[in-house]
C-alpha cells in the first residue's frame, strides 16, 4: 500500500530553563518513526509525559519538530512552506468543550476553515455545513446554536465536522473518547469506523486504553518518556510484544472478561 | 433552548437585586443629563443676589422658585446639579473610552510581543499602578498645569495601565485555550484569529473593567476639581462645587451635602452595575 | 451483623429546576472486609451517594433514609453532630483528583501529623513516628523526604498514596474510594488498586470502590451495584453480574467497552445505548432508562421496582433471564 503520511526519526526538545547561563533542555520525542496509508489507524500508546501530545501537535503543524522529515504524499511537508496543513491533516481534540470557541455559533466554527481556504459563496458554505453535520449524525438545524446547548457527545460530533469540512486525508485525534462517559464512548467510535470507510481516511489516534486501540487500530507505536519502544502490526505488538514496556504496559491493561474467562 | 451568553449573562444579572436597583438609579442619572439642562429652572451662572443662600424647600425658609436652595452667590443648585450631571458624565464617557481606547491597541499589541518586551511594558504599568490613580493624576497635572482639559488628559492617563492589564491578562489567557489552537489549525491568521474568535471572548472582561474605570474617573475629575486642579469656578462641576462651598459647611449644609450625595449615588450605582455585570459574565456561573 | 446498613436512601437538591432527586431509594450494605463496587457513568449520582454516606455533603442537601446503620449504631436517631462524629471516626473518603485533595501550601508530612493528631493524639515524636509508618505502609520509599515534601513535587501516584495514608490515619472501618485511578496512568493505576487492596486485609477494612470501569471491578470487587439516574438499577455478585447482566443498561455498559484481551477484528462496530443519559432533573416518566433501552415494552411507563431475581435485585420490567430458567 503506497505511503499517505510517513515519519522520520522526528526529535523536539524544549528550554526548560530561560537562564542564558545554564540553558536546560528537555528531550519529548527521540527519534520516531511511522508510515500511514490511507484508510488506516495508526495507533499511538503512552502514559503522561510520554510525548505522544507533542507528536500530534508536529503532525498537523502545530509545532516544528527540530530534526526529522514528515512526508506526505511523498513530499517532504516540513520544508514546503506552501504546504496548507488545514486542508489535508486535521486534529480532534480530547476536550471537545474548550476546543470550541464558547461564543461562536456551531455555524461560525463550522465555516472558520472554508472562509480561510476562500472557498464558495455564503449559500455553498451553508449547504457544506449541513452535509457535514448530517454525515456525523447531527441535524443541519443545530447549525445555529452555541457548543453550551449540546452535550459532551454531540460537541465531539461537532469537533469532528469541523475537521471534516475540508475533506481531509488524515485526522489525529487526541485520546477523543477519554473524557465522554462509556455509552456515548461507543457511539463516537462507531462514527469514526464508519467516516473511515465512507470517506477512506488515515487516523492517528492517541490513546491510553489498549481495549480501543486493539478494537479501532491497525498499527500501534507505543511511546514511554519520549522514547518510541515499539511499532508495529497491532496484532503482533499485542501478542508477542518486544519491549519489558509494552509488557508492563499490557499487563497493566486489566479487562473484566480476562478475570471472567479465567 | 438556543440561549446565547449574553442573554444567559442578562438573565443572571436580572436576578441581582442590587444590579437591578443600581440600573435604576443609573439610569435616572443619565436621564437627568440628558433632559435635565433644559428643564433646569435657571442659568447655572446666573446669580440671585438677594438669594443667596436660601436654603432648600424642606426648610421653613425655603423657596418654591430655588427648590434645593442656593449658593453663596445666589446661584440656584437645582440648575448646577443639573448641569454639572451633564458635564460630570460627557467628561466621564470621554476619558474612559479614550482610555479604553488606548489601553486596549497596547493590551492587545503586548499580548503578541516577546517575552522580554512584554515584561518591560508590564512591569512598567505595575509601576503607574502601584501609585494611588489621584496622586498620580495629581503628579500629572503639576506637570502640565491645572485646568479642565488638562485634568482629562490625566485621568486618561491615569486608567490607560488598568486597560493594559486587563485586555492582555484576557488575551494570553484567551490564547492559551484549545479553541484558539484548534482555530489556528483552522487556517486562521493572527489578525483573524484576535478580531473574529478572541475578542468576543474578552469583550466580558472589558465590559467590567469600564464599569469600574467609570467611577475611578468620576471619582477623580471631581477630586481634580475639588483641589481646584480641574474645572475652575464659575463651571458647574460637581467636585468645583464640593470645594466651593467647604466655607459654609456650618450654616448652609445644603450647598456641599448636594454635590457629595450627587457623586455618592452616582458612584455606587456604577459600581453596582460593575458588580452585577462580573458575576453575571462570571464563566463559573454560566453553565 | 454488616458494617454498614442503609435502605431508602434519598438525596434531594433545590435548584432552580425545582426539588431534584440526585439519589433514589438506594439500598446497600457492606460488609467487614468487603469490597464493593457502585458503576455508573456521570450524573448517576455515585459521587452524591459516597459524599452522603460519608456525611460530607453540604447542608443544602436534604438526606432521609429508612436505616442507616454504621458499625451496629442506628445513625437516623443520632443528633446531628453525634452522627458527624460517629462517620468521621469509622468511614474515610479518598477522590479522584488525589493532587488537588491536598492542600498545596502544606507539606505532607505536616497533612498526616494533622490527621493523626486528631484521631491518636500523642507527643510530636510518637505522631511523627506512626507519620513515616503510614508513609511506607503505602508503599512510599523514602519517606522521610517526602515527609518534607510538597504536593506538587510528588506525582499523582504518590499523592494518591499520600491520600491513602491520611485515610490510614483515621483508622476507618470502611474506605470509600471514589474513581481513585481514573486520573492515573495506566501502570500507576493498577499498583494503586493493589495498595488498596493491601491495606485493606491489613487493617480489616470494607472498601467501597466507585468507578465507571468494569475491568477494576472485576478483580478487586465481590460485589457490584450498578446506578443509572441516582437508582440502583441492579445489584448482584460481581462474577454472576458481570457474565449474564440482568439490566438492559448494565449490558449496554459491558458492551460498549471494546476488550482488550479479545481476538483482535478491525471494524466491529460496538453496541451502544442512544442518546445521552438524561439530566436528573428532567427525567422520563416510568423507567429512567426507558426512552434509550432497546428492549423496552409499554410497561416501561410505569417506573419499575427492584424486583429479586436469582440472588440478584434489578430494577426493570423486563429483565434478560431466559423464560424457562425463571
Amino acid at each position: 500500500m503506497p505511503s499517505l503520511l510517513s515519519a522520520k526519526l522526528l526529535r523536539k526538545s524544549y528550554k526548560v530553563s530561560n537562564n542564558p547561563f545554564k540553558q536546560r533542555y528537555l528531550e519529548v520525542l527521540k527519534g520516531v518513526s511511522f508510515t500511514l496509508s490511507a484508510g488506516q489507524t495508526l495507533a499511538v500508546v503512552g502514559e503522561s509525559g510520554s510525548g505522544k501530545s507533542t507528536l500530534a501537535r508536529i503532525l498537523v503543524g502545530a509545532e516544528k519538530p527540530d530534526s526529522g522529515e514528515l512526508l506526505f504524499e511523498d513530499s517532504n511537508i516540513l520544508k514546503d512552506s506552501a504546504f496548507s496543513w488545514y486542508r489535508n491533516i486535521r486534529m480532534i481534540f480530547q476536550n471537545p468543550a474548550a476546543s470550541l470557541n464558547p461564543r461562536a455559533t456551531i455555524r461560525q466554527s463550522l465555516e472558520e476553515p472554508l472562509i480561510n481556504a476562500k472557498l464558495g459563496n455564503s449559500q455553498s458554505r451553508k449547504d457544506r455545513i449541513a452535509e457535514v453535520l448530517d454525515l456525523v449524525g447531527l441535524r443541519p438545524e443545530y447549525a445555529d446554536r452555541y457548543p453550551h446547548t449540546f452535550s459532551g457527545g454531540q460537541r465531539q460530533r461537532i469537533a469532528i465536522a469541523r475537521a471534516l469540512m475540508l475533506n481531509p486525508k488524515v485526522i489525529v485525534a487526541d485520546e477523543p473518547v477519554s473524557a465522554l462517559d462509556v455509552s456515548v464512548q461507543a457511539q463516537i467510535i462507531n462514527l469514526l469506523l464508519d467516516l473511515q470507510d465512507q470517506l477512506d481516511l488515515a487516523y492517528v489516534f492517541i490513546s491510553h486504553d489498549l481495549g480501543l486501540v486493539q478494537h479501532f487500530s491497525d498499527k500501534v507505536l507505543v511511546m514511554h518518556n519520549g522514547e518510541q519502544k515499539e511499532y508495529g502490526r497491532v496484532g503482533e505488538v499485542f501478542s508477542q510484544p518486544q519491549s519489558k514496556y509494552t509488557i508492563e504496559l499490557l499487563n497493566a491493561s486489566a479487562s473484566y472478561r480476562k478475570v471472567i474467562e479465567k | 433552548m438556543t440561549l446565547s451568553n449574553t442573554k444567559l449573562a442578562w438573565q443572571v444579572f436580572r436576578r441581582n437585586k442590587s444590579a437591578m436597583t443600581g440600573s435604576l438609579i443609573l439610569l435616572i442619572i443619565v436621564l437627568m443629563s440628558l433632559v435635565g439642562p433644559w428643564f433646569a429652572p435657571h442659568d447655572p451662572a446666573q446669580q440671585f443676589s438677594d438669594k443667596i443662600l436660601t436654603p432648600p424647600l424642606w426648610y421653613d425658609n425655603g423657596e418654591f422658585l430655588t427648590p434645593l436652595g442656593t449658593d453663596d452667590l445666589g446661584r440656584d443648585m437645582l440648575s448646577r446639579l443639573l448641569h454639572g450631571a451633564r458635564l460630570s458624565l460627557k467628561l466621564t464617557i470621554m476619558v474612559v473610552f479614550a482610555a479604553a481606547f488606548i489601553g486596549i491597541l497596547i493590551g492587545a499589541a503586548a499580548a503578541f510581543l516577546n517575552s522580554g518586551l512584554r515584561t518591560l511594558l508590564m512591569r512598567f504599568m505595575d509601576l503607574l499602578l502601584s501609585l494611588p490613580s489621584l496622586l498620580l493624576a495629581i503628579a500629572i497635572v503639576a506637570i502640565i498645569g491645572p485646568g479642565l482639559p488638562n485634568a482629562v488628559y490625566a485621568v486618561v492617563i491615569v486608567l490607560i495601565p488598568q486597560f493594559v492589564k486587563v485586555t492582555q491578562g484576557a488575551i494570553s489567557e484567551e490564547l492559551g485555550k484549545d479553541y484558539v489552537m484548534a482555530t489556528r489549525l483552522d487556517g486562521a491568521g493572527h489578525t483573524r484569529l484576535l478580531l473574529h474568535h478572541v475578542w468576543p471572548n474578552i469583550i466580558p472582561a472589558l465590559i467590567v473593567q469600564l464599569t469600574f474605570s467609570f467611577s475611578t474617573a468620576l471619582l477623580d475629575i471631581a477630586a481634580l476639581g475639588f483641589l481646584g486642579l480641574g474645572a475652575q469656578p464659575p463651571i458647574a462641576e460637581w467636585g468645583t462645587m464640593l470645594s466651593e462651598a467647604r466655607a459654609f459647611i456650618q450654616f448652609a449644609p445644603w450647598t456641599m451635602t448636594l454635590p457629595g450625595l450627587a457623586i455618592f449615588l452616582t458612584v455606587l450605582s456604577i459600581n453596582l452595575v460593575g458588580d452585577g455585570l462580573r458575576d453575571a459574565f462570571d464563566p463559573r456561573l454560566n453553565r | 451483623m454488616s458494617l454498614l446498613q442503609i435502605e431508602n436512601l434519598n438525596v434531594d437538591f433545590m435548584t432552580d429546576d425545582g426539588l431534584v432527586r440526585a439519589v433514589d431509594q438506594v439500598k446497600l450494605s457492606i460488609d467487614s472486609g468487603k469490597v464493593v463496587g457502585v458503576i455508573g457513568e456521570s450524573g448517576s449520582g455515585k459521587s452524591v451517594m459516597a459524599l452522603a454516606i460519608a456525611g460530607l455533603l453540604s447542608p443544602a442537601a436534604r438526606i432521609q433514609a429508612d436505616l442507616f446503620t454504621l458499625d451496629g449504631q442506628d445513625l437516623t436517631r443520632m443528633t446531628p453532630a453525634e452522627r458527624q462524629r460517629h462517620i468521621t471516626s469509622n468511614i474515610s473518603i479518598i477522590f479522584q483528583e488525589p493532587t488537588s485533595s491536598l492542600n498545596p501550601a502544606l507539606t505532607v508530612g505536616y497533612q498526616l501529623d494533622e490527621t493523626i493528631r486528631f484521631h491518636e493524639g500523642g507527643t510530636p515524636k510518637q505522631r511523627k513516628e506512626r507519620a513515616l509508618e503510614l508513609l511506607s505502609q503505602v508503599g512510599i520509599m523514602d519517606s522521610k523526604r517526602r515527609y518534607k515534601e510538597y504536593p506538587h513535587q510528588l506525582s499523582g501516584g504518590l499523592n494518591q498514596r499520600v491520600m491513602i495514608a491520611i485515610a490510614l490515619a483515621c483508622q476507618p472501618k470502611l474506605l470509600i474510594a471514589d474513581e481513585p485511578t481514573t486520573a492515573l496512568d495506566v501502570t500507576v493505576q493498577s499498583q494503586i488498586l493493589d495498595l488498596l487492596l493491601k491495606v485493606k486485609e491489613e487493617h480489616n477494612m470494607a472498601l467501597m470502590l466507585i468507578t465507571h470501569d468494569f475491568s477494576i471491578l472485576a478483580e478487586t470487587t465481590s460485589k457490584v451495584h450498578v446506578m443509572y439516574c441516582g437508582q440502583i438499577v441492579e445489584s448482584g455478585r460481581t462474577y454472576n453480574l458481570l457474565s449474564q447482566p440482568f439490566h438492559p443498561y448494565t449490558k449496554a455498559l459491558l458492551d460498549s467497552v471494546p476488550h482488550f484481551g479479545m481476538r483482535h477484528k478491525k471494524g466491529r462496530r460496538l453496541f451502544n445505548l442512544p442518546g445521552t443519559t438524561p439530566p436528573i432533573s428532567h427525567l422520563p416518566v416510568g423507567c429512567y432508562l426507558g426512552p434509550r433501552c432497546p428492549y423496552a415494552g409499554k410497561k416501561c411507563v410505569q417506573p419499575p421496582e427492584l424486583f429479586n431475581i436469582k440472588g440478584r435485585r434489578v430494577r426493570c420490567h423486563f429483565p434478560l433471564v431466559d423464560e424457562e430458567e425463571s
